[in-house]
């Protein structure tokens, strides 16, 4: 399918213009759960584009679907040299400062809570085994059934949380670590939650917790809400100032993003595995 | 013949506009500013005289701080020499900043006329400079965290066209300072070069990568033009391929962008082909 730039936007400017093609792509590949083939990007009758224009055409897809989304459904087509060149610059770029960033945050720690199910136990294994090959550093949580001082000094210690919840019976004991990770780390934090797992959230909690639910909806849409989740505390920071270390605080938020879309991309895997 | 204004609170390029008019109308010889001794009118007096330094001329305005009690000081701005400016019609471009798609198609209306008719440039590619300009326009849109911005363009006789984009808002170093807290900048000038490398960005929104001022940087390397970033306590000059950072001897609040662009290193326009493919 080909889609032409001039008939998504007229501002081939600025980041917001690139946005709205991005969004259109995002839309169109997540919601139509589009096939195989690339979609064709037109910029026929375009001049020229500016840097800006591509971050928020083609860098944002990046950022909500990582690089091969990228690879997989998008194709440039029918541009002139100076807007492909633009184009190739910046993808580039990204990618290159990507992995330079990515390998920089392997320093960095993930605490992963799991609670004690079979489902739990067999992913606490298996997520290790893959955490480790992925070159992340998760750090597990003891596997017992109270949050005893070693959960609590691992927490301190790691950079941002992330809970998983397979069954009504263990929630209470995951949604204490992360509240501790909240209330009184002030980790970044976000929860995994089977679909038909109803949790009982404090209310005090409930606007400070992220809760993702896997088991339903497809692969991309969640990989797309987690970075959602994410780009919106960047911002907040952002914005705010909210403390005097913003950019810590914009790093340990992209972390928590690599660190979730890892493990989602393992949950949807094993989804797959089972049906 | 003297002119005495009251500089107001908040600058504005309806003031500096209402200025340069009655300036060019008057054929005065000095002008005289009323600055009290209040921060802010303080910051706008430097803004307001950096920025008609630039749109006058190279050479014609000094600053002099010639009195200076309690309550009242002067600046003085002597007489304005070799003003080169185009016509009356676009001289000048003014736009406070875009939110919507309406008032970007106003923007490229105004930069159409600007680019295409009113300058002798027909035949030249104009898209390096548009891009220059959209990219900072943008700037200071995005990140001054200022309501107004102000630009202006003048073209003169020796095919040197002249950008000049200015905000009274948070101003590059402050904010480079504030987002990496843990990296050190000796001086502000420090902070305006570090924000000029590739990929540095203080991410104001999700599309902010950092490309903006580096992408400024490579046009200007690439196009022989000279730069100049005022801003805070810091000024980082860029002219012949060298930078030059040093301390200013004042606070400027806010940052001011000023681009020297000869015109003759625009290639001619050429047949567009829409033929290149990317697979990434």
């Amino acid at each position: 399918m080909i889609i032409y730039t001039k008939d998504i936007t007229q501002d081939f400017w600025t980041g917001t213009g690139g946005a709205k093609l991005g969004d259109f792509i995002a839309d169109y590949v997540v919601k139509q759960q589009y096939g195989e083939y690339p979609l064709q990007i037109s910029f026929l009758g375009i001049d020229n584009i500016t840097p800006s224009f591509v971050n928020g055409a083609f860098l944002y897809l990046i950022d909500l679907f990582g690089q091969d989304f990228l690879r997989k459904y998008v194709k440039v087509i029918q541009a002139n040299k100076e807007v492909a060149q633009t184009i190739r610059n910046s993808v580039q770029t990204y990618f290159e400062y990507q992995k330079n960033f990515f390998a920089q945050l392997k320093i960095n720690h993930i605490y992963c809570a799991i609670d004690g199910s079979n489902e739990g136990k067999t992913f606490r294994f298996e997520l290790y085994e893959m955490t480790k090959k992925q070159g992340f550093s998760f750090h597990f949580n003891p596997d017992d059934t109270t949050f005893s001082l070693v959960a609590k000094e691992k927490i301190t210690k790691s950079d941002v949380f992330i809970g998983i919840i397979t069954s009504n019976f263990f929630d209470g004991y995951i949604l204490e670590q992360a509240n501790y990770a909240i209330q009184e780390c002030q980790k970044p934090c976000l929860l995994f939650c089977k679909h038909d797992v109803r949790l009982n959230i404090k209310k005090e909690l409930r606007n400070k917790i992220h809760i993702i639910y896997y088991g339903q909806g497809n692969y991309l849409e969640k990989r797309q809400e987690i970075n959602k989740i994410v780009q919106m505390n960047k911002q907040e920071y952002i914005a705010n100032q909210k403390t005097t270390n913003t950019n810590q605080n914009v790093v340990a938020w992209t972390l928590l993003g690599l660190g979730a879309v890892a493990l989602i991309g393992y949950l949807f895997q094993e989804e797959t595995a089972e049906k | 013949m003297e002119i005495t204004k009251n500089i107001p609170l908040k600058l504005e390029a309806k003031f500096l506009m209402e200025l340069y008019i009655q300036l060019q109308e008057s054929g005065y010889t000095e002008i005289y500013f009323d600055w009290i001794n209040n921060h802010s009118v303080d910051v706008n007096a430097i803004a307001l005289y950096l920025s008609l330094k630039q749109v006058f001329g190279f050479k014609g305005i000094t600053l002099k701080h010639i009195n200076h009690t309690e309550n009242q000081s002067y600046l003085r701005i002597e007489k304005v020499i070799n003003c080169s400016i185009a016509d009356n019609d676009c001289k000048d471009i003014y736009i406070t900043p875009v939110r919507s798609e309406e008032e970007v198609e106003m923007l490229k209306i105004y930069l159409s006329r600007f680019f295409h008719l009113c300058l002798p440039i027909q035949n030249l590619d104009t898209r390096p400079l548009e891009i220059l300009f959209f990219e900072l326009f943008m700037n200071i849109c995005q990140h001054s965290f200022d309501d107004n911005g102000f630009v202006f363009v003048s073209y003169g006789e020796n095919r040197l066209m002249q950008f000049v984009f200015s905000d009274l808002g948070i101003g590059i170093a402050q904010k480079i300072k504030a987002f990496f807290t843990n990296k050190d900048f000796p001086t502000d000038a420090h902070a305006i070069e570090y924000a000029m490398q590739d990929l540095v960005s203080t991410q104001t929104t999700t599309h902010n990568k950092g490309r903006g001022l580096n992408t400024l940087y490579s046009n200007i390397v690439a196009y022989k033009a000279e730069l100049e970033i005022i801003c805070n306590g810091g000024r980082v000059i860029i002219s012949d391929n060298r930078t030059i950072a040093d301390n200013l001897a004042y606070f400027y609040q806010g940052t001011l962008i000023s681009i020297t662009f000869d015109m003759s290193y625009l290639k001619a326009k050429e047949q567009v082909n829409f033929e290149e493919e990317i697979d990434f």
